[in-house]
């Protein structure tokens, strides 16, 4: 989930180079959580500044409708306190903007293995 | 508002090292480094951006972003928009299509990269919570960005304005021949907690 339409390209093509399949995209929350619902995947990545719904929103609502919910942030935000709050919140990950198709394949990774 | 040499000082040096965090993210973003060309402060209304802003009419993409007592706009040519753009999504312009057509959004996007580390840093060096507004982008001339970008301070207004400093800032990478601007804006409220902080 992120509201840059170029970011969820570039994430998803970078998962399919990866070997992963996408199952879905989302700019808003009522989209992230239907899609969530609807596929149930293996790991949602989410941006945390968004135009309508912040990125500590849309986490606690996934994890409130599935507290097994994996969820990698992808932020440009560089605040590592807010990166602390987030992990403590139940995300498994993140990874700063921009990154490269190392680095979010070896985020991924490590998220799915958790 | 009123602020000592060494306040400009102080608040210049904290700008100027936030920025260089930003021309950091456009290299890592763009793959080819950037260097920070100029930073200057303003404590009178934009007044000298505004006249060098006067002389420009090609339109330049704007992205605009808030934060709690200020505002920030990155301004990038036409040219140099597209030129960094094609260096942002270089790796997956052989998969996707239509992505030179989407430079407005991309633009918008880069802004949020290359900016967050600068309000982080100055959230960290003022003691302070700050967090930035996602970004919009649209295209219109340096001048129409500037008017836009002032009118949340009231500048020109019978009342005064709320405006305390502006920080105008050159990026400039000369691999991809392309130069940007960022326009700082910070309020009183916020200039005066700074420099009240300063001096506890």
């Amino acid at each position: 989930m992120d509201d840059s339409a170029v970011t969820r390209m570039m994430i998803a093509e970078f998962l399919q180079m990866g070997g992963h399949q996408v199952a879905g995209e989302a700019d808003t929350l009522d989209q992230a959580l239907a899609a969530y619902q609807a596929q149930k995947p293996d790991l949602v990545t989410l941006d945390l500044s968004m135009g309508d719904v912040d990125g500590f929103t849309v986490l606690r609502a996934l994890r409130e409708a599935d507290p097994k919910a994996r969820v990698l942030i992808v932020s440009a935000n560089t605040q590592s306190e807010v990166y602390d709050q987030l992990l403590q919140e139940g995300a498994v990950g993140f990874i700063v903007k921009p990154f490269s198709l190392a680095d979010l394949t070896m985020a991924v990774s490590k998220a799915l293995a958790r | 508002m009123i602020l000592s040499n060494d306040a400009q000082k102080s608040l210049t040096a904290v700008v100027a090292a936030g920025v260089a965090r930003c021309a950091q993210k456009l290299g890592d973003a763009t793959h080819d480094p950037w260097r920070v060309a100029e930073v200057t402060l303003s404590l009178e209304q934009a007044g000298p951006f505004a006249a060098v802003f006067d002389g420009v009419v090609n339109d330049h993409y704007g992205s605009f972003l808030t934060f709690p007592g200020g505002s920030l706009v990155v301004l990038f040519a036409g040219k140099s928009g597209y030129l960094v753009t094609n260096a942002f999504t270089r790796d997956i312009q052989d998969r996707v299509e239509g992505l030179n057509q989407r430079e407005a959004s991309t633009l918008g996007e880069i802004a949020n990269i290359v900016l967050n580390p600068l309000v982080g840093h100055l959230a960290k060096a003022w003691g302070i919570s700050l967090v930035v507004s996602a970004p919009s982008t649209r295209i219109a001339s340096r001048r129409d960005h500037l008017t836009k970008a002032l009118e949340p301070y009231g500048v020109g207004g019978r009342d005064g304005d709320r405006l305390a400093a502006t920080f105008f800032v050159r990026l400039a990478c000369d691999e991809l021949f392309s130069e940007g601007q960022i326009l700082l804006f910070l309020d009183q409220d916020l200039v005066a907690k700074i420099a009240g902080s300063a001096a506890a």
